[in-house]
C-alpha cells in the first residue's frame, strides 16, 4: 500500500515535469515564432506605425535622461571657447587661401553645397559606464518628420560629432565618429595630407591611409574632405574633426598612421545640429 | 521583486548605459520564478527595447527568447541558482548578446554584466529567504 502510494507520488511528479517540459516548449516557440513574424516585418518597413505609437508613448521617458545623466552640463571653460573660435578661424582663413588659390590656377574648386542646420535635442544615449565612458550612440528628438535622412553628418560648433545611423518616424540615431563602424576621408590643415578617419571605440579615432611621403604634425587640425551627394548625405567639406595627438611611421610600411582626438567633450552634449540640405 | 528590477533595468538600458541589463535580469527572473511568464516578459522587453534604441524589431526578444530556453532546458536537469551557474551563464549571455548588436569591447563588458548579476543575485537572495516559487 505504502509502495503504491510511493510509486503513484513519483508517477504525478514525473507527468508533473513533463507537461511542464511541454509548457515551456509550447511558450518557446509560440513567443519565438512572434518574435520572427514582427522581425520580418520591421524588415520590410511593415511596423512603422506601431513603432512611431511606441516612440510617443516613451516620449515622457527620455525626459529621464537629463536627470540621469551623469555628464549633463554643456559647458566649457572660456579659454575652451576661445580654443574652438580660434581653431575654427584658423579652418575658415586656410580654406579661403585654397579657394583663392584655386581660382587663381584657374581650377574649379569643391564648393560645400548648401546647407542648413537644425538644431536637435540628445534625449538618451549608449554608454558603458555613464559619466565615464564616452557614448558609442544618441537619440536625438528628430526624424524623418523633421527632414531628417540617414547617413547625414551632425555637428556642434563646426565640429563634427557623427553620422545618422537609424532614422523613425520622431527619432534618429546618430553614430558618434570614435564609433568602431565610422570611416570617412580626411585631410590634415597644415600639410593637405589625405587619409581615412577610423573611429576605433572608446572615444579613440585613427587617421589611416597617409601616403609615407606626406608630413603629419602634432597638433595638426584634420577636417573632412567632403563626401556629401546632393541629397545631402555625408560630411561637407572644412568640417574640424579632431587633433593629431601622435603619429606612427615606420619606413617599411607602405602608409602612415596617426592617433586623433576630437575637439568634442561627447558625455557632455545635449543639443547637436543635424546638416539638412536646403 | 523581479518584475521591479526588469522595469528599471529596462530603464536603465533604455536610456543610458548599453550594459545588457535586461538579459541579467531576465535570468535571474527565470532563476526565481522558474515560470513561464518570463517568455512573454522576455518578448514584451525585448520589442521595447528596440523600440528604444532604435534596432529593427525582433532582434532582442529573439535572443532573449532562446537564451531562456537554453536554461529551461539546463534546469530540468541541474540546479541553477546558485552563483557559479550565474557568473557563467550571465556572461555567455551577454558576450552573445553584445554581439548580436555589434557593441565594442565585448569581453570587458560581458564581463562587468556577470559581475552585476551575481551581485544582484546575491543581494536578493539574502533578502528573501524562501525566492522559489515553483508555480507553472
Amino acid at each position: 500500500m505504502k509502495d503504491n502510494r510511493i510509486v503513484s507520488l513519483r508517477l504525478s511528479g514525473y507527468n508533473r515535469s513533463v507537461r511542464r517540459g511541454q509548457d515551456t516548449f509550447f511558450y518557446f516557440l509560440l513567443f519565438l515564432f512572434l518574435s520572427f513574424i514582427i522581425y520580418l516585418l520591421s524588415a520590410t518597413d511593415g511596423l512603422q506605425s506601431v513603432r512611431t505609437i511606441i516612440e510617443k508613448s516613451f516620449a515622457p521617458l527620455y525626459g529621464l535622461y537629463s536627470v540621469l545623466n551623469f555628464s549633463s552640463k554643456q559647458s566649457e571653460t572660456a579659454l575652451q571657447k576661445e580654443n574652438r573660435e580660434l581653431i575654427k578661424k584658423l579652418v575658415d582663413q586656410t580654406e579661403l587661401r585654397k579657394e583663392n588659390q584655386a581660382l587663381k590656377d584657374q581650377f574649379e574648386s569643391s564648393l560645400s553645397l548648401p546647407f542648413h542646420l537644425m538644431p536637435a535635442k540628445v534625449i538618451a544615449t549608449s554608454v558603458f559606464i555613464p559619466g565615464v565612458s564616452i557614448p558609442e550612440s544618441f537619440i536625438l528628438d528628430k526624424g524623418l518628420a523633421n527632414g531628417v535622412k540617414k547617413g547625414v553628418g551632425v555637428i556642434f560648433k563646426d565640429t563634427v560629432v557623427g553620422k545618422i545611423g537609424e532614422v523613425t518616424q520622431h527619432l534618429s540615431k546618430i553614430e558618434v565618429i570614435t564609433n568602431k563602424s565610422s570611416s570617412f576621408a580626411v585631410f590634415t590643415l597644415s600639410s593637405n595630407a589625405l587619409g581615412i578617419i577610423k573611429g576605433g571605440g572608446n572615444g579613440e579615432m585613427t587617421l589611416e591611409n597617409v601616403l609615407l611621403s606626406e608630413n603629419l604634425s602634432i597638433e595638426d587640425i584634420v577636417v573632412t574632405k567632403g563626401d556629401s551627394n546632393k541629397g545631402g548625405v555625408g560630411y561637407p567639406k572644412g568640417l574640424i574633426v579632431g587633433k593629431i595627438l601622435s603619429i606612427d611611421k615606420k619606413p617599411s610600411s607602405l602608409f602612415q598612421s596617426a592617433k586623433v582626438k576630437s575637439l568634442l567633450d561627447f558625455s557632455r552634449l545635449s543639443t547637436v545640429f543635424i546638416i539638412i540640405n536646403k | 521583486m523581479v518584475w521591479v528590477l526588469l522595469v528599471t533595468a529596462f530603464f536603465l538600458e533604455g536610456i543610458i548605459t548599453s550594459l545588457p541589463l535586461i538579459l541579467t535580469s531576465l535570468l535571474l527572473f527565470f532563476t526565481y520564478r522558474r515560470s513561464n511568464r518570463v517568455f512573454l516578459a522576455a518578448f514584451g522587453v525585448g520589442i521595447l527595447i528596440d523600440v528604444l534604441k532604435l534596432r529593427q524589431l525582433g532582434i532582442s526578444s529573439t535572443y532573449y527568447i532562446i537564451f531562456l530556453f537554453l536554461v529551461s532546458l539546463y534546469e530540468r536537469k541541474f540546479e541553477i541558482k546558485t552563483i557559479p551557474f550565474v557568473i557563467i551563464v550571465s556572461f555567455l549571455g551577454s558576450l552573445g548578446y553584445l554581439a548580436l548588436v555589434n557593441s565594442s569591447e565585448i569581453l570587458f563588458r560581458a564581463l562587468v554584466s556577470s559581475i552585476l548579476a551575481v551581485t544582484t543575485f546575491h543581494v536578493t537572495a539574502n533578502l528573501f529567504r524562501n525566492p522559489i516559487r515553483s508555480r507553472f
